[in-house]
């Protein structure tokens, strides 16, 4: 993935990283809300919430980090199937949701 | 008057992360003036470094196939990267994760999500103080 003619200002450039990586984004939130539904495979869930947490973070979306980063840590304790934290699960996954939409709201 | 002219520092940014790759490469090539060389894997980077040389080299952790360290392990067994300065960059958070990481013999760790402004300092801080202790 390569930006073509990387605009002038950091911050258009960076607007761009985004716009280029969000579908990657997306892709991850999907695949920790599967495995809260037990449709998905845990391992991919944890390397998922991992990616978000080193992710979104550089682009200024640190409580969407946040939320990322406990459903690393509910996750990485998980063994099979979130059991009793799925409520917890799917909360911060509002949450980090919410974010994404305001930052690309502001931005 | 001599126009001394700094000379660009190449550096060699190894993460199987798009974002974060291409965030970090901008960083240091608009605001440090860094000479970046992305990889996506320890594979690719251990290719690159066959017939390239470089100033620092900074080394995502978790990645598939290859990780970190072992793509470190590989890399210092190469002409021209047995002695370059690595910096490992990684999302591990806890104290002692970062420790074991340290042991490993690198100029240095930092951490994700890292300040894209204040990244190229922080690279450059971690050379000069590589290059302070091995004098």
């Amino acid at each position: 993935m390569t930006i073509c003619n990387e605009p002038d200002d950091i911050s258009g450039a960076m607007r761009e990283i985004w716009d280029l990586n969000k579908p990657r984004v997306t892709s991850d939130i999907l695949l920790v809300s599967r495995v809260v539904l037990a449709l998905g495979d845990l391992q991919h869930a944890r390397e998922a919430a991992h990616r978000l947490a080193g992710g979104l973070g550089v682009f200024g979306m640190n409580e969407a980090e946040h939320s990322a980063r406990c459903i690393e840590s509910i996750l990485v304790k998980t063994q099979n199937e979130v059991g009793e934290e799925v409520g917890d699960v799917l909360f911060l996954i509002k949450k980090l949701e919410q974010e994404i939409s305001t930052f690309d709201a502001k931005h | 008057m001599i126009d001394v002219q700094k000379e660009q520092r190449r550096v060699l940014l190894i993460d199987d992360d798009d974002g974060i790759r291409q965030v970090a490469s901008l960083a240091l090539r608009r605001i440090g003036d860094f000479d970046v060389t992305e990889a996506a894997s320890g594979i690719d980077a251990l290719e690159i470094l066959t017939d390239k040389e470089f100033d620092v080299i900074i080394l995502d952790v978790m990645m598939p196939q290859m990780d970190g360290p072992s793509t470190l392990d590989h890399l210092r067994k190469l002409k021209h990267g047995a002695t370059v300065p690595v910096i490992f960059l990684t999302a591990k958070v806890l104290p002692r994760e970062l420790a074991k990481l340290r042991e490993l013999g690198v100029a240095g760790v930092l951490t994700k999500p890292f300040d894209p402004i204040t990244l190229s300092t922080h690279i450059e801080d971690l050379i000069h103080r590589r290059h302070r202790d091995h004098l």
